[in-house]
């Protein structure tokens, strides 16, 4: 009987091992009319817009940070150009970090200011390396905020250059960029000096206790400084803009002692980035304004870059209408690019997307639930790279358009590269973008 | 050791209830309210019969006037779990699955003279699949997506029956609870990152009463022989049902929205017609020879006012069972062998209007241990069969089941003579 129950309870629990596993097979006998299809519904009035003026400076507080300053010149090779030729010119103070003084018998031996690499170049200064040439000027006058505009400087905040006080001369490396200098204009170099070895009555080192600026009155007599890319140059870069990396340095001896007093970047507020872009010969010469665009059909291409103001603008597809039991799982638009490795121009990180209106104006960012920006993002083909794309997600953007009102129109929006007063990236679209809408229909 | 069985066996029996709802893994269980079992009762290793069978140690639940063949001292409870294994195919894959399952469990005593009373809970049909189909996403040319379906669920039956017996006719009736949820689930998802799923939820509840009559007619037909006609049927009838459906989305870093939640219909689904007929011949208390046939009017058979177009169904049994000695000295002597066979036959309207036949070849025994007051009968009944055909996109099932039977009988109604 023992053993009766003992092997019952052995049955009953192998009974039990069975895993109710249900993994069957037989779809074949399923009528099943559930399944997720795929639209593809391109952008419409694709067109190349220009952004005439953006921001290039920290603005009168400091409200931004700006750690870089463009520096160079830059001519599309290609044929027709793309976006023409662009020439970036920082302007930018420097003073003294306290008050100076040095002995009366000290000597002069030499005057130079020395610039830093800050990460970025564009051109092509691997295969095609040439020599840069940047000459150092002084202001005519004291860069003045416009406080109706925020107390910003812009890319066309105009310029007066006085006379040229240096030239420096390398090769486009890092180590040749941080290892050259300009040697400054031995009678501006001197004079400078002198005023420090022996003070004059009207002192412009002395220190001013009534203004924000410590060294007003230097300021008002230095003016500041730009540096000018010669008009062969071919690569644009960046250079740091920290006390540490931009500064005038005498270098002088007392005694056969041999010392330097630096007078470095100051007042970083009143540091910008001038860019000019010569568009003559482009398909974006008509770009007067930011209110002008020309087509993706007129110019055989759609450009976005930094530095220029370049952005593309597009009208997105208004969201399908479908019925019950139908709904958005994924959508995102695609933009065709061609990878080439060889570019001298590097694509950006990501592509940003502002909305717009009929006269491009940036109205916002576009952005998802969670006020998250909408940003593009490369994906490189790695079997075909001409076949690499930019891929947006937009899927909860159109997934909150789809359970609002209906709207039949589409949102303008602009395309740009992120940081366009800081970048020379680019991106060129020759094919009209589309957007892709995944619908699960499941019921 | 009596209670300790009964209490082992009722425990498993309420822990695997409650804690495992596949109770089927066919594909054929899509279909109406789910698959039908096709070989159930106390009689199962002798092909499922069960119209015209009735004898002392089971309680014949599949036909209420086989009540009142009962011992009237004592009280009876029976129960039983079966696990299965099966291998499916179909013309180009193959896969096996385990299930494990709650047959019944019925208790039965005598409640006055002739007036036999049961009552227990079984199981009336079963769902239990999942699928997973990947297709090309439509308009894309190379994004797949994914669909699984499951389903899950079943029909139960909560029975209170009576059988009434008199001289060589008994008469019985069973009132039936019918309760249950056929869910179907899916999930839909495509083979891209970053994107939302589907999974979507739907439940028919179903619960009414169905009314069970039966009749046993016993004749003598030799002093040592007895043929015993009988019928069970259930009448067409319209079971109360609601169909939930619910759908979310889902985003793959897990957040969820509901998209659905929504009280499709109500109504009623049509329980189909369905009798059961057959014949039994005794010989001495050795040899039960049993013939069965049974239909059941599937083509009735409707949700909600819309027909779902299924075939009617068949079923012929045979089973014979003998007893070498029922008193004999030995233990082997005392048991019950059997041996039966079966086939049922439906049929699912696709496009080729393609047969589902069951065929099955059954064998077992009953063993019976007796005490002064108590027996005890554990049977066994080992169940060989295949269903369906891999023509036509179907699937061809090859199983095995196992089940174990236990009954207990207790002599409740003596009163002591002597104190």
């Amino acid at each position: 009987m023992k053993r009766i129950c003992l092997g019952l309870i052995g049955v009953l629990l192998l009974i039990y091992a069975c895993n109710n596993d249900l993994k069957t097979i037989g779809q074949d006998m399923v009528v099943n009319g559930n399944y997720i299809e795929e639209m593809k519904i391109p952008v419409t009035s694709v067109a190349t817009v220009r952004l005439d003026s953006f921001v290039t400076s920290k603005g009168r507080f400091g409200q931004k940070d700006i750690t870089k300053l463009i520096v160079g010149r830059y001519e599309d090779e290609e044929t027709p150009a793309q976006g023409g030729i662009t020439t970036a010119i920082p302007c930018f103070q420097i003073t003294p970090k306290q008050y100076p003084q040095i002995a009366t018998n000290a000597v002069l031996d030499s005057t130079t200011f020395h610039i830093h690499y800050g990460g970025n170049m564009w051109g092509d200064t691997i295969f095609d390396r040439k020599e840069q040439i940047l000459r150092l000027y002084q202001l005519k006058k004291l860069p003045e905020f416009d406080y109706e505009k925020g107390g910003y400087f812009y890319n066309n905040t105009p310029i007066e250059l006085d006379s040229c006080i240096g030239e420096n001369r390398f090769i486009p490396t890092v180590s040749g960029i941080n290892n050259s200098y300009f040697r400054v204009d031995d009678t501006l170099a001197h004079d400078l000096f002198e005023r420090i070895r022996f003070k004059q009555t009207d002192d412009i080192y002395e220190k001013s206790h009534n203004s924000e600026y410590t060294f007003l009155k230097f300021m008002e007599y230095f003016k500041g400084l730009a540096i000018v890319p010669d008009k062969n140059n071919t690569c644009l870069f960046s250079i740091k803009a920290n006390p540490d990396s931009l500064y005038l340095q005498f270098t002088y001896r007392v005694n056969n002692t041999v010392t330097k007093l630096r007078f470095p970047l100051a007042q970083t507020n009143m540091q910008f980035n001038r860019f000019i872009t010569d568009r003559e010969g482009t398909p974006f010469d008509r770009l007067e304004d930011d209110t002008c665009s020309v087509s993706l059909e007129h110019a055989g291409k759609a450009l976005t870059q930094g530095l220029t103001g370049y952005m593309v603008k597009l009208e997105l597809p208004a969201v399908p209408k479908r019925q019950q039991y139908s709904t958005i799982i994924k959508v995102q638009m695609e933009v065709d690019v061609q990878y080439i490795e060889k570019l001298p121009l590097d694509f950006p990180p990501y592509i940003t997307v502002y909305t717009t209106d009929e006269l491009n104006r940036i109205t916002g960012v576009l952005a998802n639930n969670s006020d998250t920006p909408i940003n593009g993002f490369l994906q490189i083909n790695e079997t075909n790279a001409n076949n690499s794309k930019f891929v947006f997600d937009m899927t909860e953007y159109y997934q909150n358009l789809a359970s609002g009102s209906s709207n039949t129109k589409g949102q303008k929006v602009l395309l740009s590269v992120p940081s366009m007063n800081l970048s020379y990236d680019q991106l060129i679209i020759t094919q009209t973008p589309v957007v892709r809408f995944y619908y699960a229909n499941y019921k | 050791m009596k209670k300790i069985f009964l209490s082992l066996f009722i425990l498993t029996f309420i822990t695997s209830y409650s804690h495992g709802q596949d109770n089927s893994g066919s594909p054929y269980s899509l279909y109406g309210i789910g698959l039908q079992p096709e070989n159930n009762g106390p009689y199962s290793a002798m092909g499922g019969v069960s119209a015209a069978m009735r004898d002392n140690r089971n309680i014949n639940f599949l036909n209420p006037a086989s009540y009142t063949a009962l011992d009237s001292m004592r009280f009876y409870f029976q129960g039983a779990l079966s696990g299965e294994i099966t291998w499916i195919s179909t013309l180009k894959e193959s896969s096996h699955y385990n299930v494990a399952q709650n047959a019944y469990l019925t208790m039965a005593l005598r409640l006055y003279k002739q007036l036999y009373f049961s009552f227990g809970f079984t199981e009336k049909s079963d769902v239990g699949y999942d699928i997973l189909f990947t297709n090309r996403i439509s308009g894309s040319a190379n994004t797949t997506f994914n669909q699984n379906i499951q389903g899950e669920g079943g029909l139960n039956d909560m029975y209170a029956g009576f059988g009434w017996r008199f001289k060589n006719l008994s008469l019985g009736i069973n009132f039936s609870y019918v309760f249950g949820k056929l869910e179907k689930r899916q999930t839909l998802s495509a083979n891209m990152a970053n994107s939302y799923y589907i999974r979507t939820s739907e439940n028919v509840r179903i619960h009414d009463i169905l009314f069970n009559p039966g009749i046993q007619y016993k004749f003598k037909v030799t002093p040592k022989s007895n043929l015993i006609l009988g019928s069970s049927m259930n009448f067409s009838q319209r079971m109360w049902a609601k169909k939930e459906f619910i759908s979310y989305k889902v985003h793959s870093n897990g957040t969820s929205t509901m998209l659905d939640e929504e009280t499709l219909k109500r109504g009623y689904i049509e329980y189909p017609f369905k009798i059961s007929s057959g014949l039994v011949y005794e010989y001495k208390n050795k040899l039960q020879v049993a013939g069965d046939y049974t239909f059941q009017k599937m083509s009735d058979y409707e949700e909600f006012g819309v027909n779902q177009h299924l075939q009617n169904a068949h079923k012929a049994a045979l089973g014979v069972s003998w007893t070498p000695e029922e008193t004999g000295r030995f233990w082997r002597q005392r048991n019950t062998y059997m041996a039966g066979a079966y086939f049922y036959n439906s049929e699912i309207l696709t496009k080729e209007a393609t047969d589902i036949n069951t065929y099955g070849f059954t064998l077992g025994a009953q063993m019976p241990f007796y005490s002064q007051n108590n027996a005890l009968l554990l049977g066994v009944a080992l169940d060989l069969g295949i269903r369906g055909t891999e023509k036509s996109g179907m699937v061809q099932e090859k199983f095995v089941k196992l089940r174990i039977n236990i009954a207990f009988k207790e002599l409740w109604f003596m009163k002591r003579k002597i104190n």
